[in-house]
């Protein structure tokens, strides 16, 4: 397993795309921060963008972006070898299929969440930086959501790892789940009566969908809108349960599929 | 049942059925790619569970579905066929238990009741001013949470919330019911029997029998509208009304006003008694008798008829308005929204051309009835309190400061009054300065139906009347939606110059909104409103005017 963990690895170093589509989420991520006109002064001179607004505003957004990253990641690291035979003939010279299956998930799993959790971080810095954090939201509560949010986005990655060896082909995966996760963005809406934690974005959309209080003003008809982002032990519990459950059981359906399955 | 798990329970069935079947195609057709339909159950449970929520009497549907994963991992045509069975079997007893189980999908009334209670604590900005003690109201109102849940009765989840709404004497804080047959069916529990009558005392302390029944004991015993009661169930009536008002909690309306709340106190007491009731009475001659009334049936409908009767408005559609002479017109304001697009400047337009109309042929008096306006914007009312106000520029009210951090207004700490935040002001027209005004308000007078009332009060050709205040209930509101309920609070703070609350009333509920004719509910005005159908504050205001 640890021959084929460092030639994912190897191939990670010279993969240009994983790269560019890393780099490119940055990139997006942060202009659509610095172009978002509500919270950014259009006299240019001082420029004042409210970091914590923007993350209430956009937290599903912001991770379902990012989660395009792990999701390219892991299906180039665990599918990319099905088209060019390489997990055949690790097979034929001898890897087990655990090995060829946990090396690649392992990795999937560790770079996956690494990328997605830096990509989602990266604005909110980039933003703390160039203006401040306001004061619409807990700075120190958004931080345990995001570290949170670890949980759910490896339960994801278990999923992709599951659908790449289910389809064995890296493209169809990134298209699949490209569309998935643009819809991603409509979640918060659709499980407002329902256990949240049951599916993985949906556990996202709970962490990063921070529940709003406004008020207004007499003069103006200004809104106030401040976002509640204190997370009970009672939620933090089951959707970091459930996380690890399915996360596990995806892990474990994909491994029993490869297990028995015929490669080509 | 709920529809979701209905289709769960099908698409359960039938795939159960797919699967048995596939057992033995899969085993001729071999290929790995079929045992993934055995994870199918189990992928539909998850975004079941999901979007509808866990539910203990579904537990054999999704032990069903992991039943049928034992088919993805061995792939053995009878372990596959005993699954799907199983499956199957597990579903249709899940149906059975969710049919028959009391607790099926219920709300936790308790849980929402907690939840709706913290927000409110949190949000409700009169908490203060109106001396609310949190932790009372948390201690007298749970146990009537608890037992609603543990009897899963949505009726007295409804009665406790409308009970524990009108502690706040604030008629911005109320309850709602997405289904109206629940607060209905929980309202009807509380109003009693209905015996043919109802209940008012006169502005002289009598109290008198109003919109009785023609056809019922009563009636036949010779109780009309106007005639005294002298004793309710056996007890002197005064104290039989006293003793209601201190024993029961449950008010036709969430008063703010302590003298609107008195007005109606007699109303509430016609429900009371068992089958039957002794109902003592004056005659035409004077003579004390008693009549034994049976009751009739519920007495929510008379009551509610009752406080229609007396807080009727004229029979005109918002904005509407209406010739009463030559030299008086009206215009019925039901509630300050004008139309979707809220233009108001339209509307300020079109009312400004009325008024100059008018003023053209003559009128002198203008009315704005403005009984039970349910409020609305204030845009609205600077749209239109602009039009009547002498000219220069006037102060409508001030924003609170609202501190983020804390989630809280900020006060001064000397003086323990709120900080001023900017000021909202509009600029006088004084179109109507040539003539008097009379604004018709009711204890339904609310939110910026109040405002206006308020504004206007400063004027001096405007005159406010009615048998009671404006409801004195004006600040911003704020709703919380449980999963069938809608609770509503004043959250945004409006304050006067010095930092004083603007118009809310109090824990002394006296009222803040002038009332500069307060008129006398009389036996005239049982006998116009209840035996001649009469609009009796207009015809008063009618008559003060010919005067």
């Amino acid at each position: 397993m640890k021959q084929i963990m460092k030639a994912q690895l190897y191939q990670l170093r010279k993969n240009r795309l994983i790269w560019i589509v890393f780099i490119l989420l940055l990139l997006i991520q942060c202009t659509q921060m610095l172009g978002e006109s509500d919270f950014v002064n259009q006299t240019g001179l001082d420029v004042l963008i409210l970091a914590g607004d923007y993350v209430a505003g956009n937290g599903i957004t912001i991770v379902s972006f990012a989660l395009i990253f792990a999701l390219t990641f892991t299906a180039l690291i665990c599918g990319a070898d099905f088209i060019d035979k390489t997990s055949n003939y690790e097979l034929m010279s001898g890897h087990e299929r655990k090995d060829v299956y946990f090396g690649r998930a392992i990795i999937s799993i560790i770079g996956g969440t690494v990328g997605t959790m830096l990509i989602c971080a990266f604005p909110v810095l980039v933003g703390s930086v160039a203006g401040q954090w306001g004061d619409s939201i807990s700075f120190g509560n958004v931080m345990v959501r995001y570290l949170l949010s670890v949980f759910p986005i490896v339960r994801i990655i278990c999923e992709f790892v599951f659908l790449t060896f289910l389809v064995k082909n890296a493209y169809i995966v990134m298209t699949v789940g490209v569309i998935v996760l643009l819809y991603g963005v409509m979640i918060p809406t659709m499980f407002t009566g329902g256990n949240a934690a049951f599916l993985g974005l949906s556990a996202l959309a709970k962490l990063y969908d921070f529940s709003a209080w406004s008020t207004y003003t007499l003069v103006g008809q200004k809104t106030i809108v401040v976002y509640d982002a204190v997370i009970k032990a009672g939620e933090i519990i089951p959707l970091v349960l459930v996380s690890i459950v399915f996360g596990g059981l995806f892990l474990m359906l994909g491994y029993w599929f490869f297990n028995k399955d015929d490669l080509n | 049942m709920s529809y979701g798990d209905i289709g769960l329970i099908v698409l359960e069935l039938l795939v159960a059925g797919g699967l048995f079947w596939l057992a033995s195609y899969a085993e001729k057709a071999l290929s790995t790619k079929w045992k993934l339909c055995y994870t199918i159950p189990m992928i539909l449970c998850i975004f079941a569970i999901a979007l509808f929520g866990f539910e203990v009497s579904m537990l054999g549907v999704y032990l069903g579905a992991l039943c049928m994963l034992a088919g993805f991992m061995k792939e053995e045509k009878r372990l596959r066929r005993v699954s799907a069975m199983a499956a199957g079997v597990l579903t249709v007893i899940s149906l059975g238990v969710c049919m028959i189980n009391p607790e099926y999908r219920t709300p936790d009334y308790v849980e929402e009741f907690k939840e709706s209670f913290s927000q409110l604590k949190l949000h409700y900005n009169m908490a203060e001013h109106k001396n609310i003690d949190w932790d009372t109201l948390y201690e007298e109102y749970l146990p009537q949470f608890q037992k609603a849940d543990k009897e899963h009765d949505e009726k007295a989840n409804a009665l406790a919330w409308e009970l524990f709404v009108q502690e706040f004497h604030d008629c911005h804080v109320s309850y709602m019911e997405k289904k109206e047959d629940i607060l209905n069916g929980a309202l009807e529990r509380i109003a009693g029997n209905d015996y043919g009558l109802s209940l008012m005392t006169l502005e002289n302390g009598k109290t008198v029998a109003v919109n009785v029944e023609t056809d019922s004991l009563v009636y036949q015993a010779g109780i009309r509208n106007g005639t005294v009661i002298t004793a309710w169930d056996g007890v002197e009536i005064k104290e039989a009304i006293d003793a209601y008002n201190r024993d029961n909690k449950f008010r036709i309306h969430a008063f703010a006003v302590k003298e609107n709340e008195d007005f109606y106190r007699a109303m509430l007491v016609a429900g009371t008694g068992g089958d039957s009731v002794n109902i003592s009475y004056l005659d035409d001659a004077g003579t004390e008798k008693t009549v034994l009334a049976g009751k009739l049936g519920n007495y929510k409908k008379r009551l509610e008829d009752t406080v229609d009767v007396i807080d009727q408005g004229v029979a005109i559609t918002n904005l509407a308005w209406q010739n009463i002479d030559d030299e008086t017109a009206l215009m019925r304001m039901r509630f300050m929204s004008y139309d979707k697009e809220e233009n108001f400047d339209q509307m300020s337009e079109e009312v400004r051309t009325k008024l100059l109309v008018l003023k053209d042929r003559g009128v002198k008096h203008l009315i704005f009835d403005m009984r039970s306006n349910s409020g609305g914007s204030d845009e609205y009312v600077k749209a239109l309190i602009k039009l009547i106000a002498p000219e220069g520029e006037h102060t409508y009210a001030y924003d609170g400061v609202f501190d983020k951090k804390t989630m809280r207004y900020l006060k001064d700490e000397n003086t323990g009054r709120y900080l001023v935040g900017e000021r909202e002001c509009y600029q006088g027209e004084n179109l109507w300065g040539h003539g008097d005004i009379t604004i018709l308000v009711n204890t339904n007078t609310v939110s910026a139906g109040d405002h206006f009332s308020m504004l206007a009060s400063a004027f001096p050709n405007v005159t406010i009347m009615g048998f009671t205040h404006s409801s004195c209930s004006a600040q911003g509101i704020n709703s919380v939606q449980t999963g069938h309920s809608f609770l509503a609070y004043s959250s945004v703070l409006l304050l006067n110059e010095d930092g004083s609350v603007f118009i809310d009333t109090d824990e002394t509920r006296e009222a803040t909104v002038p009332l500069d004719i307060k008129i006398p509910f009389d036996e005239r005005a049982v006998a116009a409103l209840f035996d001649d159908g009469e609009d009796y504050v207009l015809s008063y205001v009618m008559s003060l005017i010919e005067k």
